[in-house]
């Protein structure tokens, strides 16, 4: 399985539509076997789903994303967990854990109420939160 | 030293701010802020928000509690943060920025266009200790502005049905593609959206959208508007006018309707699509044009091929890649969707509040068959902001064919209502499905035995499953 988190200055990357790097986490049974930096340079959505699609990823984790962007990424079949926030490390721990999506990593507007923070898009379909 | 006005004016006893405006200068400021419509929030020196207007908690949909401490990268979400920060320029160089163009993603996830406003924030000694941004909204403006020019984007193209995700997964492959596509659906479903989306997407975007109507000119205009003509062609043909095809030079050539041109029409489009070269009327030069062709119909092409009014060469040739928009009453899952998105859009595009649409009337609107589809949802909803002075649009401001046959008892309380909206879904499908009670089960989600269940729970007497009309030409 191939996680990738988009990052910047060690945290996740504030806002997916405009990220320029990935890290990339392959990963079995909870553990991390291998992890690389990627760029993200295609300015346009379609580009930026043809690059996550070239490096196989199978989960990305990305900070706030346009609705049509989110559409493409997880009609391409990428489970998408958008509108998360904190250090890297952390995030990817959380994520091999069990805990992400999480209340603990939620963007702030994200929380509560209707705001995509609520569900995550995944295959084509916008989930709840468990 | 008083100058010559000053000196006319009289003299105004000193006043404390507190005297003259009834609160401290920070009380002032504060009622100045929240009063504002541009948004405003400041950071400390390690890019925390410290303070967050009552603006800002509106474009971007997140409250102050939510905002402040937080990093403003966070909060803002603005397409500059990683790579040209308006504030951390100012922080770096003192230097006050004014306007700049940028975008956010606010909270539901919609990207806003705005203009963003820097400046250094100074304690009573001169030191910085930190900065301010103001960022005005200008998604009212943008929209007015694509409305100008006819542009919609692929986040346009709305739904959360299942029948809209198929056409979702295939948008990506089929937009980086050079192959022509035909687009079949019935009038109304957003066969051109769905064109603007691929060409939007697509290696071409930079490139023209070129849009023509083939069934609504009639023959000789519409090759003449095609290919373009020389001066002296035809009678009234003064000077020489380049065609669509030119026009759509580097880009995308969108032919709607396809399925009503000429036979001899479509040998010359055939001409075209093979040999990417075409000669404008009344001339012998050939010109090669380098545009990627989509087509649509709301007939069904195959069956003219069967019925020979339509070229088999031409179908094969345009049907390299064949999407079918579904019609609105096979994803009602997606009217309120629909229903939402066009209220904001008449809002702003009618400078209009209206607060959305009640649930009687929305009920009313899940009901209806729309064989006009989509453009009759929108039609509907306009029609309810002509007559809707303000709060949120009831039955009596929806058009005579949407609203329904729901009854009015149906309706009188909250409860009353779910289950009148849940009963005229199911009534809706089982008329669609020819009251086959399993058929009308699947299209709403749900087991057959619920279906049963829920029928008699709600009183519905449907009459018995007849078989369904084979399906004829979807003519528009």
């Amino acid at each position: 399985m191939i996680l990738a988190v988009a990052v910047w200055n060690g945290r996740v990357s504030p806002v997916f539509d405009h990220s320029q790097r990935l890290l990339l986490v392959e990963a079995r049974e909870g553990g991390r076997l291998h992890e690389r930096e990627e760029t993200l340079d295609q300015p346009f959505p379609l580009g930026r789903v043809a690059r996550l699609r070239e490096l196989r990823v199978n989960t990305l984790i990305c900070g706030a994303v346009s609705k049509p962007l989110a559409t493409l990424i997880s009609a391409s079949g990428i489970r998408v967990i958008a509108f998360t926030a904190g250090e890297v490390g952390d995030v990817v721990e959380a994520f091999l854990s069990g805990g992400l999506p999480g209340p603990a990593f939620w963007m702030p507007g994200c929380g509560r109420g209707h705001g995509p923070g609520r569900r995550r898009f995944r295959r084509g379909r916008r989930e709840g939160v468990r | 030293m008083r100058t010559s006005l000053q000196a006319d004016r009289p003299e105004r006893p000193e006043t404390t701010p507190e005297e003259a405006f009834g609160c401290s200068p920070a009380e002032t400021v504060n009622i100045v802020l929240e009063s504002i419509s541009d948004g405003v929030f400041t950071v400390d020196m390690s890019w925390r928000i410290t303070s967050f207007n009552r603006a800002a908690e509106g474009i971007t949909g997140i409250p102050r509690s939510e905002a402040l401490g937080r990093p403003c990268s966070e909060v803002l979400r603005s397409s500059m943060c990683e790579t040209s920060c308006a504030l951390r320029q100012t922080m770096k160089n003192g230097k006050k920025v004014i306007n700049r163009p940028a975008s956010i993603v606010n909270s539901q996830g919609k990207s806003l266009p705005l203009t963003v406003s820097t400046n250094l924030l100074r304690d009573y000694w001169g030191n910085v200790i930190g900065g301010v941004e103001t960022f005005r909204d200008l998604s009212t403006v943008e929209e007015l502005r694509r409305e100008l020019e006819g542009r919609t984007g692929c986040g346009n193209l709305i739904g959360h049905s299942r029948a809209m995700q198929r056409v979702f997964r295939m948008i990506p492959d089929v937009a980086s593609s050079e192959s022509t596509v035909v687009i079949q659906g019935e009038t109304g479903t957003g066969k051109e959206l769905l064109a603007r989306a691929l060409h939007e997407l697509s290696p071409r975007r930079a490139g023209p959208f070129v849009a023509i109507n083939c069934g609504a000119l009639p023959e000789t205009l519409l090759e003449s508007e095609l290919f373009g003509y020389r001066a002296g062609a035809f009678t009234g043909a003064s000077r020489n006018k380049p065609g669509r095809l030119a026009a759509a030079e580097g880009g995308t050539l969108f032919l709607d309707e396809i399925g009503d041109i000429s036979p001899a029409l479509q040998v010359r489009l055939l001409r075209f699509l093979q040999e990417r070269t075409y000669e404008p009327l009344g001339s012998n030069v050939t010109l090669r044009a380098d545009v990627r062709v989509i087509a649509a119909s709301n007939r069904d092409l195959a069956r003219l091929v069967e019925r020979k009014q339509f070229r088999s060469d031409l179908f094969y040739r345009l049907n390299v890649i064949t999407m079918e928009m579904p019609p609105l009453r096979s994803r009602r899952e997606d009217i309120p969707l629909l229903v939402d998105y066009f209220v904001g859009r008449f809002n702003r595009v009618k400078s209009r509040s209206l607060e959305g649409i009640g649930p009687e009337a929305l009920a009313r609107l899940m009901a209806c068959d729309y064989p006009g589809n989509v453009r009759q949802l929108e039609n509907a909803v306009e029609h309810a902001f002509a007559l809707c002075r303000g709060g949120k649009i009831r039955p009596e401001h929806l058009p005579g064919d949407c609203r329904g046959v729901i009854r009015e008892e149906a309706v009188s309380s909250p409860a009353s209502t779910v289950k009148g909206l849940e009963a005229q879904l199911i009534l809706a499908a089982l008329r669609v499905n020819g009251y086959s009670r399993v058929a009308a089960a699947r299209e709403l989600g749900i087991h057959k035995s619920t279906l049963f269940r829920k029928m008699k729970a709600l009183g519905i007497r449907a009459p018995a499953s007849r078989p369904k009309r084979g399906n004829g030409d979807q003519a528009g």
